[in-house]
């Protein structure tokens, strides 16, 4: 068994088995997801540590770029200002050494691919009767804007500019194309400001200490930066996939940083990792000596699901929603075959006989068994395949017939069919579950809108009898109904692949048990959310607590005991894969 | 009518008071948004010297990039340029009085006339004109001496639509 190549990803106890997921109020200072180093498996296996850390994209700029520069201004630079450290961090891609080291080697050179002007003069003025040059408009009264090059523009034009610039995630510099002076982060957001339509709460900065960091709590261009940053370091950082969710997840760990600039090494690392996992009849083994451990059975606890600082949990190998119970590679396996065309070239091979002598396809569906290829005008016998002409001008008759040749045809198309049955038949419960799930949460969102107009309502009116406390009920029965979902769905991925051993048959039931409660709770989330019942949705909602706490616990116990199953399953070797399939 | 319409307007005033050598406006429709030009190359390795540039302004010039590329098409004989011969099978009117555009041969154009310059993708600023294009252009074609198609050029036109995106290049080799 090789052990040096092999990462393990483990989780904390209540991590990988409590997947009732938890509101993450209690523990937001704690976004380490601390692993214990102790192997679940065999002693011998020399487990390795991986820890994940969670980011907001705000945290993000606030440790790595604002801090940084703070850190350099207190201890390195003290001579320089915030704004130019940032500009000389971002230049240098946020290397803090760099910075240091360029600094004292060439401070010149460095000064000038910064764009930092020895004196600085960049003014935002009012001016009178000003023709642009960018927009050719004649102003009787406009804002202009210039840096310390005085090549000048109207603040409409440079807001514009400022904007197409954003996306690249890079420093901005003067519009002038000769011109190489940067202009600083915090002048960037005082020119988006000015345009800006929504006033910022002042309420929601309350609770922030004003620190040095406080002024660029919300620069556009360091949001940009960070994702540029981020997207150019894949192995270390990973995206939350979940829609409109902007957190991300760092590996932090040993293998993070001796692979950290190598992208590509990490993912071998990974796909070899995976590779040990694969079932022996993949032969996808790249590395012929480490097929010994292509024996070890299939462990998903060691699938990396973390979650991110809004609770989206999700796979930081695939960087795609939690998958369990299928491991990642029947994952990619299955995704990769919904997507190509491997199916239809199944259809085509089933339903289809190529024309003998151009080998298109043809698909008859009627007539006589007198065939003329539409393509080559080749004409055959659709029985025999053989040319037309021997077989007499007047009526059909057929005795060319080669039973073992026809049969070896039928049996091969017989069994492309029962191939795309099969498929159809897991990909149909598959995507009934991902649509289902869309569904749910549409009806979800409608709920939880009613439901917190309705507690507004009753507050302002002091009726209130109901705190927020007593409708989490409510928001623990939408996750439980969208993960219970997510589970169903990529459990009919792990069903295709599955080879059909005796054990299948309790994972089916297991997965039936599931399907049940899953459209029970379901069901009760339908009729609140029916039309007929808009008045009375609240009513309905507290009406049904009991239920819905129930199938609640119900949906989580049985999402547990599917993943359970197919874990303990595959250990033991009592699952197996087929990927052959 | 373009919201930047009086740059546009200067912009083409310009070209026409001050034009440039060896490049003329071919035709342009009256919101000045689509522009045909003819651009000369005049180094000597090009046989058919005279070549076709579709300018297309967008709607948000000058913030981005107008859509620029070299088309194919016909071309009334008796304007200026070489009537030079063709190998091109689809030119079947040179024994007539008329010849053909084709696509310059320029390891940054590739065959369905796009053409990989960074004026026309990162580097553009609102500073840029029309003009700058046309002489970037002009001089890339001008110095160049490798006369072969990009790297890429197979892979590229299969997929490519209407325009060059701004963002599905790579500078291959930014020295010629």
């Amino acid at each position: 068994m090789s052990e040096e190549g092999s990462i393990d990803y483990d989780f904390d106890e209540d991590e990988a088995s409590d997947f009732s997921f938890e509101s993450d109020y209690d523990d937001q200072n704690d976004n380490m997801i601390d692993t214990p180093i102790e192997s679940p498996k065999d002693k011998t296996d020399i487990s390795k540590l991986a820890k994940f850390k969670k980011w907001t994209t705000k945290e993000f700029i606030n440790e790595n770029f604002i801090n940084a520069a703070v850190k350099l201004q207190n201890l390195q630079l003290p001579q320089c200002n915030l704004e130019d450290l940032l500009i000389m961090l971002h230049q240098l891609k946020w290397q803090s050494e760099e910075v240091i080291n360029n600094y004292y080697d060439n401070y010149d050179k460095l000064m000038n691919d910064c764009g930092i002007p020895k004196v600085k003069n960049n003014v935002i003025k009012e001016k009178l009767e000003y023709s642009c040059p960018i927009c050719c408009e004649e102003y009787d009264n406009i804002k202009t804007f210039q840096l310390s090059c005085g090549h000048e523009y109207c603040i409409n034009c440079y807001h514009s500019y400022l904007k197409t610039q954003l996306t690249n995630g890079q420093l901005i510099r003067c519009i002038d194309t000769s011109c190489n002076l940067t202009i600083p982060h915090l002048l960037t957001q005082e020119i988006f400001d000015l345009f800006s339509q929504d006033v910022r709460d002042p309420a929601q900065d309350f609770f922030e200490v004003p620190t040095a960091n406080s002024k660029y709590a919300h620069n556009m261009l360091l949001s940009s930066a960070a994702r540029s940053y981020i997207n150019s370091k894949k192995s270390k950082y990973k995206w939350c996939p979940a829609p409109d969710c902007e957190n991300l997840v760092e590996l932090v760990d040993n293998y993070a940083l001796h692979l950290d600039n190598d992208d590509d090494d990490f993912d071998e690392y990974l796909s070899d990792e995976e590779s040990t996992l694969l079932d022996p009849s993949t032969n996808n083994v790249k590395d012929k000596s480490k097929s010994p451990s292509v024996d070890r059975p299939i462990d998903i606890s060691l699938t990396p699901i973390v979650s991110c600082g809004t609770d989206h949990q999700f796979c930081y190998n695939c960087q795609y929603e939690n998958h369990l119970p299928c491991p990642c590679n029947i994952v990619r396996s299955w995704i990769k075959k919904c997507k190509d065309d491997s199916e239809t070239a199944n259809w085509i091979e089933a339903n289809t006989h190529n024309c003998p002598k151009c080998l298109n396809s043809i698909e008859k569906n009627g007539g006589c068994n007198h065939m003329t290829c539409r393509t080559c005008n080749y004409e055959f016998c659709w029985i025999c395949f053989k040319e037309w002409s021997i077989h007499g001008s007047q009526f059909f008759k057929c005795n060319n017939f080669d039973k073992s040749e026809k049969d070896a045809i039928e049996l091969n198309q017989k069994q492309k069919r029962v191939s795309l049955q099969r498929y159809l038949h897991y990909y149909k419960r598959f995507a009934v579950h991902e649509s289902s799930m869309k569904g749910d949460m549409k009806a979800l969102d409608k709920i939880n809108q009613r439901m917190e107009s309705f507690m507004s309502e009753q507050s302002k009116q002091n009726l209130s009898n109901l705190s927020w406390t007593d409708v989490q009920f409510l928001k623990d029965a939408f996750k439980a109904l969208t993960n219970g979902r997510k589970t169903l769905k990529w459990s009919y991925c792990f069903g295709f692949y599955m080879k059909e051993l005796i054990f299948a048959e309790v994972f089916e039931q297991t997965q039936e048990h599931l399907n049940r409660v899953v459209e029970d709770l379901s069901k009760i989330v339908e009729e609140i959310n029916d039309k007929k019942n808009n008045d009375r949705s609240t009513e309905l909602i507290m009406k049904n607590k009991k239920a819905l706490i129930s199938l609640t616990n119900a949906v989580t116990k049985g999402q547990q005991s599917l993943i359970q199953c197919a874990e303990s399953g595959l250990k033991e070797e009592r699952l197996k894969f087929d990927l052959s399939i | 009518m373009h919201p930047f319409h009086k740059r546009l307007l200067k912009e083409f005033k310009s070209l026409n008071k001050n034009p440039l050598p060896s490049i003329k406006i071919l035709s342009n429709n009256e919101n000045l948004t689509n522009f045909d030009f003819e651009i000369e190359i005049t180094n000597g390795l090009y046989d058919d010297k005279l070549y076709k540039l579709v300018v297309v302004i967008t709607k948000e010039y000058p913030v981005s990039p107008p859509k620029a590329k070299f088309v194919v098409g016909t071309r009334e004989a008796g304007e200026s340029g070489s009537t030079g011969t063709s190998e091109n099978p689809i030119d079947v009117s040179s024994d007539t009085m008329q010849s053909s555009y084709k696509i310059p041969i320029h390891p940054h154009i590739y065959s369905n006339g796009h053409i990989c310059l960074n004026l026309l993708g990162d580097d553009w600023t609102p500073a840029c004109t029309i003009e700058s294009i046309l002489i970037s252009l002009q001089s890339m074609i001008n110095n160049n001496t490798d006369m072969t198609r990009p790297p890429d050029d197979n892979r590229y036109i299969k997929y490519a639509g209407e325009f060059a995106s701004k963002d599905g290049f790579v500078y291959h080799d930014d020295s010629v």
